[in-house]
C-alpha cells in the first residue's frame, strides 16, 4: 500500500507540490489525475524514491521511503513515463538485467521473466533490440520489467499513452488483474482512462490534491448538477416554461436548433431524482413534441473542470 | 556488491553493443600505433616500449573523456537514470558499477597495443624485458583509472554528454602541463606543489620499470576520491 | 530531469575544477607516505646499487648538503648513455635530502645561463682563498722583480767587478776570472728569467676572458715557486763560491771586494728559497680543481657544502655510445663514478700523488705529457707533486699539504729510455739514471711506500745486467722480462708491418683494480711481460691483466732499433723484427699487470710505461659523429691504481658486465613498411571490422 502524509515539494521558487496526503489499499487501482505541470510527476517521483520530499512522509508496503529506502523500493515496480530502456540491449537480455539488479535468484530468474513476458505478451519479440520495437511494445517491456520481481506495488506513469485502442484495453485488462491482489497506482492525463481503470480517483492540480475518492463518491461530490438533453420540435417555445415550471430543474438552455427542432440542456439541481419522467410528462403537457430525451451522465472530465474552475486559478508561488 | 557488479556488467556490455565502443578502440590503437610505428619500430633502435608508456599518459587523453562522458550523463539524458535509481541498488554502487564496467572496457581498449609488444618480441634481439612492460601496463591501468573516475565525476554532475567530455578533458589536460613542463615563472613553492602532483614522472617511473608503492597510492586514492565525489553528486539528489 | 540540475556550466566547471584540485592534493599526500618500489628490470638498474646507497648514507651522516651537478652537451651524447646517467640522478634524487641533483643541458640556451650561474656560485665559495692566493702572487712576484733588479743592477755589476780585479796571470787566476765573469753574466741572466716568470705569474692571476673567467694561482705558483727555487740554487752556489774565494783567494783586492757579496747574497737567497716554499704549500681551491672540467661544460660534478671541496668525474666517457670499446654497462657505471665522487668528497683524506720519473728536468707542468691525468686526479681532490731522483735526492714533502698527516702518498713511476745517450756532458745517460731511479724505488719500497710501475723495454739485460728499475718487483717474488717486449706484426698490401700497440679487453677478477677495468679497453705500447718467481714466499701477486698470443705476438730480443726509429718511419724499416725461434720466444699469453701485496707494502706493476699519457689514455676517435675516449680503460686503470695504492678501495668504481641492450634487428625497407603501416592503420581497421561483424551476428 501507499501512504502519503503532507508532501511538499518546490525548484527553486517554484512549489510544484504542497500538502498531498493520500492513502491507497492493496486491491485498489487508484489513479493520479491532474493537467500537465500539476505536480502528478513530482509526486510519482517522491513516492518512488527519485526525489526527496522538502515534508512530509511516504509508506511504500510499510517502509518509509527516507529511512528505509532500500526495502521500499525493492517492493515497488515502476513503469516510468516514455518506458525509458536500454535501446541497445535485446528485450529477454534486458529482463535478466533488471531481474539480477532486483537480486531475483538464479533458480527463479527464468521463470519470472517468462511469466512477466508472457504477462505483458512480448514474449514475440523477445530476442529483438529495444530499439527497433515500436513504442507500444517498448511500453510493454517497461511494464513487464516492473512486474519482474513481483511487487505488491505498482506505479505506472501514463502506462497507455502510446498504446493503440486494442493495446489499450489489454493493457486496460492487465492493469486491472494486477489491481486485484496489489496497490496500483496510474498517473494519466486522460481522464476517460482513469474513469475506466482506476477504483480511485486522485485530482491534483496546482500542486495540491483536489479531491480523492471513488468515481461514483466523486461524481456524486463534483459532478455537479444532472444533466438532461431534450430535442423537440417547439416552434412555439413552449418547452422552456414547461421545463422549468419541473421540481428539480435548475435551468435550462438551448445549444442549438435548426429552426424546427431544437436541442434544449436541461440542469438540476442538487440532489434531484432522475427527472426524465416529470420531464417527460411536463413537454407532453405542453403539447411538444420530443425525439430524444437522456440524461447525460456526468464524466470525470466534468469533475475535473469544476474543481478547476473552483481551484484557485493562479498557481501561489512560495513566499 | 553483487549489483555494481551486475550494472558493470551491463555497462561493459553495452560499449560493445554500440559503435562508440568500437571507435574509441580504434581511435587508442590508431594513436598508439603511429606511435609506435614511427617512434620505437626503428630498425637498429633501442627495442624498449619506455616512450611508448611515458607518451600514453597524453595518448589516454582523448580517449578517456570518450568513454566515460556516457556513464552517467547519458541515462540522465535518456530517463533511464530515473529507472535505475528507483531500483533497490545504493547510489554507491551505481556509481561504482557504471566505473567498474567503464574501466575493465578500458582493458579491452589496451589490449590492441599487445600488438606491438608482440612485435617487438619477434623483431629483437635479445628480447626485450618483461619486468618493464608489465610495470608500463600496470601504468596505463592506473592511470587509466584515475581519469575515468574524473570522467565518471563529471558525467554524474551534468545531463549535457559533451559537456562532460570537454570538462574531463580540459581538467586532464590543465592537470598533466602543469606537472610536466618545467614553468620557471611559477615560484617555487608554486614548483614544489606541482612536481607533487606531477602525473607524468610517476607515469616515467613505472616505465623504467619501477612499480612505487607511493605511486600506485596516488592514482588509487585519487581515483577513489573521485569517485566518492560522483557518489556525493548522485546522492545529493536525496536530501537537496 | 533538468530541473534537478539546476547547476549551470560555470558552476560546474568551478566545482570540477575545485574538486581536480583538491583530489590531486590529497592523492599526492597520501602517495607521499610510501617509500617502497619494485624493481621489476632484470638487472635491477633502476635500484641503488650498494655503493652508491652507502656513499649517499656518509653524504648524509656527514650533514648532508651535497650537489651532484651533471653538466653536457645533450646533443652530443649518445640518447641511450643520456637517459641511463638520467636514470642514476634520478635514483640519487629519491635517495632523500642529502644530495640535490641537477642536470644542465650545456646545449640549450637555458642551460648556458644556469651553468653560468652554477660557475660562478662555485667561484664565489672560492673567492676569498682564490683572492688570498693571488695577493700573495703578487706579493712574491713582486719580490722576485725586486730579486731582478738587484741581481741585474747590483749583482752582476759586483761579480763583474771581482773579475776585473783579477789578472789573468796564472792558470788558476784565469779560470777564476772567468769563474765571475760567468757567474756575472748567469746573474743577469737569472735576472731576465725572473722577470719572466714574474710577468707570466702575473698573467696567470689575471682572469681570462670567456665562459669561465678564473684566476689561475694554481698555475701561477708553480711558475714563481720554480723561478725562485732554481734562482735560490744558484744564488747559493755563487755565495758559497764567493765566501771561498773572498777567504784564501788572490788577489787580496778582489776577495776584498768577493767578501761582501757573498753576505748580500745569503739574506736574498734564503728569502727567494722560502718565497719558493710557501708558494709551493699553496693549496688548490676546489673550483680550480675542476677548471678544466667547467671549461669543457662537459662533468659530473659533486658539490660537497660551503667548505667541503668539489670533485669532478669526466662525463664524456659516461655518454659514450656503447659500442665503442666500452663494452661496460652504462647505468651501472654511472652509480659507481657517482659513489666514487661523492665518497671522495665525503672522505677527508684524498691522496697525493707523486710522480716520479728518471729525467733530469721537471717536465709534468709544462709539457704536455700528463697535462690530462694530472687534471683527472686533481678534479678527484688528490694532489699532485713531481719527484725528479737524478736532480734530488729526497722526495718532496708532503707534510704542509697533509697537517693531520693522514694523506696517503703514492708514487707513480715512469721508467726513462734505459738506451738515451746522453745529450751533452752534464747530462747523464739513459742507463745511469735507470740506475738512479731503481735506487730510489728501492728507498721507497724500504720505506713501504706505495708504488704503481710502469716499465719500459730496458737494454740493460741485452748487457747481461739486470734492468734496475724493475729492481723493486724481486721482493714480491715478480720479474719483468723487460729486455725482451712484446711485439706482433700486421700484413698490409704494401708490406709487413711491425706494430708495438696491443688492446687488451681485461676480463675482470676479484681484486678491485681488476674490476674497475673490466670489459674497458686498455691500450699498451711496447708491452713488456711480467713473470712470477719463486722468491715471493710472504708475498701476494694478483694477476690483473693478460695479453694474448692470438695475434702472433712474440717477445722480440733485436727490438732497439725498432725502438730508436720515428714512429713515422717504422713502416719503412727495411728489414723490422722477425720472430727468431734461437733469441726470441713465443710464450704467450703475458701477464702484463699485476697487483703485489707484501705486508703493508703495496706495488702495482704495468708492463708499458706510456699508457697513461695524455696521447693514449686521453685520446678520442670518432664514434658515431661524437669523440669517445678511444682507450677508456687505460683512466681507469690509472685511478683504480691509485686508490687501491692509497687503501681507499672503496673509492675504486667497477665496470659492470654489459647486458646487451635489446635492438631492433635490421629490417628490409618492405618489411619495415608492412609492419609500420600494418600496425598504425590495420590494427584500427581490424577493430572496425570486428565491430561490424560483432554487431551485425548480435542483431
Amino acid at each position: 500500500m501507499i501512504k502519503a502524509a503532507g508532501i511538499a515539494k518546490s525548484f527553486g521558487r517554484v512549489r510544484a507540490v504542497r500538502g498531498v496526503s493520500f492513502a491507497v489499499e492493496p486491491g485498489q487501482v487508484a489513479g493520479l489525475l491532474g493537467p500537465n505541470g500539476a505536480g502528478k510527476s513530482t509526486t510519482i517521483r517522491i513516492i518512488t524514491g527519485f526525489l526527496p520530499a522538502d515534508e512530509g512522509t511516504v509508506e511504500v508496503a510499510g517502509f518509509d521511503t527516507r529511512h528505509a529506502s532500500l526495502d521500499a523500493r525493492r517492493s515497488l515496480g515502476y513503469l516510468p513515463e516514455a518506458a525509458p530502456l536500454y535501446p541497445e540491449m535485446s528485450v529477454v537480455g534486458f529482463l535478466r538485467y533488471r531481474a539480477r539488479l532486483f537480486g531475483i535468484a538464479p533458480r527463479d530468474r527464468a521463470r519470472a521473466i517468462g511469466a512477466a513476458m508472457e504477462r505483458c505478451r512480448v514474449e514475440a519479440v523477445r530476442t529483438r533490440r529495444i530499439g527497433h520495437l515500436s513504442r507500444g511494445y517498448r511500453q510493454r517491456v517497461g511494464l513487464a520489467a516492473a512486474l519482474l520481481h513481483d511487487p505488491p506495488v505498482l506505479v505506472l506513469d501514463e502506462p497507455t499513452s502510446a498504446l493503440d485502442p486494442s493495446q489499450v484495453v489489454e493493457t486496460r485488462e492487465l492493469i486491472r488483474d494486477l489491481g486485484r491482489t496489489r496497490t496500483v497506482l496510474v498517473s494519466s492525463h486522460v481522464l476517460a482512462e482513469v474513469e475506466r481503470l482506476c477504483s480511485r480517483a486522485l485530482i491534483i492540480a496546482g500542486g495540491t490534491l483536489l479531491a480523492d475518492g471513488t468515481p461514483a463518491e466523486l461524481l456524486r461530490r463534483h459532478g455537479g448538477p444532472a444533466r438532461y438533453v431534450v430535442e423537440a420540435r417547439d416552434e412555439g417555445r413552449k418547452a422552456e416554461p414547461a421545463l422549468r415550471a419541473v421540481m428539480g430543474v435548475a435551468a435550462v438552455r438551448e445549444e442549438r436548433t435548426d429552426g424546427v427542432w431544437r436541442r434544449l440542456a436541461v440542469e438540476a439541481g442538487t440532489d434531484a431524482p432522475d427527472l426524465r419522467e416529470p420531464m417527460a410528462a411536463a413537454l407532453a403537457g405542453a403539447g411538444v413534441a420530443v425525439r430524444e430525451l437522456s440524461a447525460r451522465r456526468a464524466s470525470l472530465e466534468d469533475v475535473f473542470l469544476r474543481l478547476m474552475r473552483t481551484a484557485d486559478p493562479v498557481r501561489e508561488h512560495a513566499a | 556488491m553483487s549489483a555494481a557488479g551486475v550494472i558493470a556488467g551491463r555497462e561493459f556490455r553495452s560499449f560493445f553493443r554500440l559503435p562508440v565502443g568500437w571507435v574509441v578502440i580504434a581511435l587508442y590503437a590508431a594513436l598508439t600505433g603511429v606511435v609506435f610505428a614511427a617512434g620505437t619500430l626503428q630498425p637498429g633502435g633501442v627495442a624498449t616500449m619506455r616512450d611508448f608508456f611515458a607518451l600514453s599518459a597524453w595518448l589516454m587523453l582523448p580517449v578517456t573523456p570518450a568513454i566515460s562522458m556516457r556513464l552517467l550523463a547519458e541515462e540522465a539524458r535518456s530517463g533511464t537514470l530515473e529507472a535505475l535509481v528507483t531500483s533497490p541498488v545504493s547510489d554507491a554502487h551505481v556509481v561504482l558499477g557504471k566505473y567498474l564496467g567503464a574501466l575493465v572496457f578500458l582493458v579491452a581498449v589496451l589490449a590492441p597495443t599487445l600488438a606491438f609488444v608482440a612485435t617487438l618480441w619477434l623483431v629483437s634481439d635479445p628480447r626485450p624485458e618483461a619486468g618493464p612492460i608489465i610495470a608500463g601496463y600496470l601504468s596505463l591501468v592506473l592511470l587509466g583509472g584515475l581519469y575515468l573516475a574524473v570522467g565518471t565525476l563529471a558525467s554524474a554532475l551534468t545531463s549535457n554528454q559533451t559537456l562532460a567530455f570537454l570538462l574531463t578533458f580540459f581538467f586532464l589536460v590543465a592537470l598533466l602541463l602543469a606537472s610536466g613542463t618545467r614553468l620557471d615563472f611559477v615560484p617555487s613553492w608554486a614548483q614544489r606543489a606541482f612536481y607533487a602532483v606531477s602525473i607524468q614522472r610517476r607515469v616515467a617511473e613505472f616505465a623504467k620499470g619501477i612499480v612505487g608503492l607511493g605511486d600506485t597510492v596516488f592514482f588509487i586514492s585519487g581515483a577513489a576520491c573521485f569517485l566518492a565525489l560522483a557518489w556525493g553528486a548522485l546522492e545529493s539528489r536525496r536530501w537537496r | 530531469m533538468s530541473a534537478v540540475r539546476r547547476l549551470g556550466p560555470a558552476s560546474i566547471t568551478a566545482a570540477t575544477a575545485f574538486a581536480v584540485i583538491a583530489v590531486a592534493v590529497v592523492a599526492a599526500l597520501l602517495g607521499a607516505r610510501f617509500d617502497a618500489r619494485l624493481d621489476l628490470t632484470a638487472s635491477g638498474e633502476q635500484s641503488l646499487a650498494p655503493r652508491l646507497s652507502g656513499a649517499i648514507e656518509r653524504a648524509a651522516r656527514a650533514g648532508g648538503g651535497f650537489e651532484g651537478v651533471l653538466v653536457a652537451d645533450r646533443r652530443s651524447a649518445d640518447p641511450q648513455a643520456w637517459r641511463a646517467v638520467g636514470d642514476v640522478l634520478d635514483l640519487v634524487a629519491r635517495a632523500g635530502e642529502a644530495v640535490r641533483v641537477t642536470r644542465i643541458d650545456a646545449g640549450s640556451p637555458g642551460g648556458v645561463e644556469e651553468y653560468r650561474r652554477l660557475v660562478d656560485r662555485l667561484v664565489e665559495r672560492d673567492r676569498p682563498e682564490l683572492e688570498s692566493q693571488s695577493a700573495r702572487i703578487a706579493e712574491a712576484g713582486a719580490f722576485a722583480a725586486e730579486l731582478a733588479d738587484w741581481l741585474e743592477g747590483t749583482l752582476s755589476p759586483a761579480l763583474g767587478h771581482v773579475a776585473t780585479l783579477i789578472e789573468p796571470a796564472t792558470d788558476a787566476d784565469a779560470s777564476n776570472r772567468r769563474f765571475f765573469e760567468e757567474r756575472s753574466a748567469v746573474a743577469r741572466l737569472a735576472s731576465r728569467q725572473l722577470l719572466d716568470a714574474a710577468r707570466r705569474a702575473g698573467a696567470a692571476i689575471t682572469p681570462q676572458g670567456g665562459d669561465v673567467a678564473l684566476p689561475r694561482p694554481d698555475e701561477a705558483a708553480p711558475i714563481l715557486a720554480d723561478a725562485l727555487a732554481e734562482r735560490a740554487a744558484e744564488l747559493a752556489a755563487i755565495a758559497q763560491e764567493s765566501a771561498r774565494f773572498a777567504v784564501g783567494g788572490s788577489p787580496p783586492p778582489a776577495a776584498d771586494a768577493a767578501r761582501p757579496v757573498a753576505g748580500a747574497i745569503v739574506p736574498l737567497r734564503d728569502r727567494a728559497a722560502s718565497t719558493a716554499d710557501t708558494l709551493r704549500r699553496l693549496p688548490r681551491p676546489g673550483v680550480l680543481r675542476v677548471a678544466g672540467a667547467l671549461e669543457s661544460a662537459e662533468a659530473l660534478l659533486a658539490i660537497g657544502p660551503p667548505g667541503g671541496g668539489i670533485a669532478a668525474v669526466d662525463a664524456a666517457s659516461l655518454l659514450a655510445p656503447s659500442e665503442s670499446a666500452v663494452r661496460a654497462d652504462t647505468r651501472a657505471r654511472a652509480q659507481e663514478l657517482v659513489a666514487g665522487a661523492l665518497a671522495a668528497l665525503v672522505e677527508p683524506a684524498r691522496p697525493v700523488v707523486v710522480i716520479v720519473h728518471g729525467e733530469a728536468t721537471r717536465f709534468t707542468r709544462t709539457l704536455p705529457v700528463f697535462t690530462h691525468a694530472i687534471e683527472r686526479l686533481e678534479r678527484r681532490g688528490i694532489d699532485v707533486l713531481e719527484w725528479a731522483p737524478v736532480l734530488e735526492q729526497d722526495p718532496p714533502h708532503v707534510t704542509d699539504r697533509d697537517r693531520i698527516g693522514q694523506r696517503p702518498v703514492v708514487y707513480v713511476v715512469i721508467s726513462p729510455d734505459s738506451s738515451a745517450s746522453s745529450r751533452t756532458p752534464a747530462d747523464k745517460p739513459g742507463a745511469e739514471r735507470a740506475a738512479t731511479l731503481g735506487r730510489a724505488l728501492e728507498r721507497l719500497a724500504d720505506d713501504g711506500m706505495p708504488i704503481l710501475l710502469s716499465l719500459n723495454p730496458s737494454v740493460m739485460p741485452t748487457y747481461g745486467q739486470p734492468d734496475p728499475v724493475a729492481s723493486v718487483l724481486a721482493r714480491f717474488g715478480l720479474e719483468a722480462l723487460s729486455g725482451t717486449p712484446i711485439l706482433r706484426d700486421e700484413a698490409l698490401p704494401t708490406g709487413r708491418v711491425v706494430l708495438t700497440d696491443h688492446l687488451v679487453i681485461p676480463t675482470g677478477g676479484e681484486h678491485p683494480i681488476a674490476a674497475a677495468v673490466r670489459n674497458l679497453g686498455v691500450a699498451l705500447v711496447w708491452p713488456v711481460a711480467l713473470r712470477r718467481t719463486e722468491a715471493g714466499e710472504s708475498a701476494t701477486v694478483t694477476e690483473l691483466m693478460r695479453l694474448d698470443a692470438e695475434r702472433g705476438a712474440w717477445r722480440e730480443s733485436q727490438w732497439l732499433r725498432l725502438w730508436q726509429t720515428p714512429r713515422a718511419q717504422r713502416p719503412y724499416l727495411p728489414d723490422p723484427p722477425v720472430f727468431d725461434e734461437a733469441r726470441d720466444h713465443r710464450d704467450g699469453p703475458w701477464l702484463v699487470a699485476a697487483a703485489c701485496e707484501r705486508g703493508p707494502l703495496r706495488l702495482v706493476a704495468i708492463g708499458s710505461n706510456n699508457w697513461h699519457v695524455d696521447q693514449v689514455a686521453f685520446e678520442r676517435r670518432e664514434a658515431e659523429g661524437r669523440l669517445v675516449p678511444a682507450f677508456p680503460g687505460n683512466a681507469e686503470l690509472l685511478e683504480a691504481s691509485i686508490w687501491w695504492l692509497a687503501g681507499q678501495e672503496s673509492l675504486i668504481a667497477r665496470s659492470a658486465e654489459a647486458r646487451s641492450t635489446p635492438r631492433i634487428r635490421p629490417l628490409t625497407e618492405r618489411d619495415l613498411l608492412a609492419l609500420r603501416w600494418g600496425l598504425a592503420a590495420g590494427l584500427p581497421l581490424l577493430v572496425l571490422l570486428l565491430g561490424a561483424v560483432w554487431r551485425g551476428v548480435r542483431g
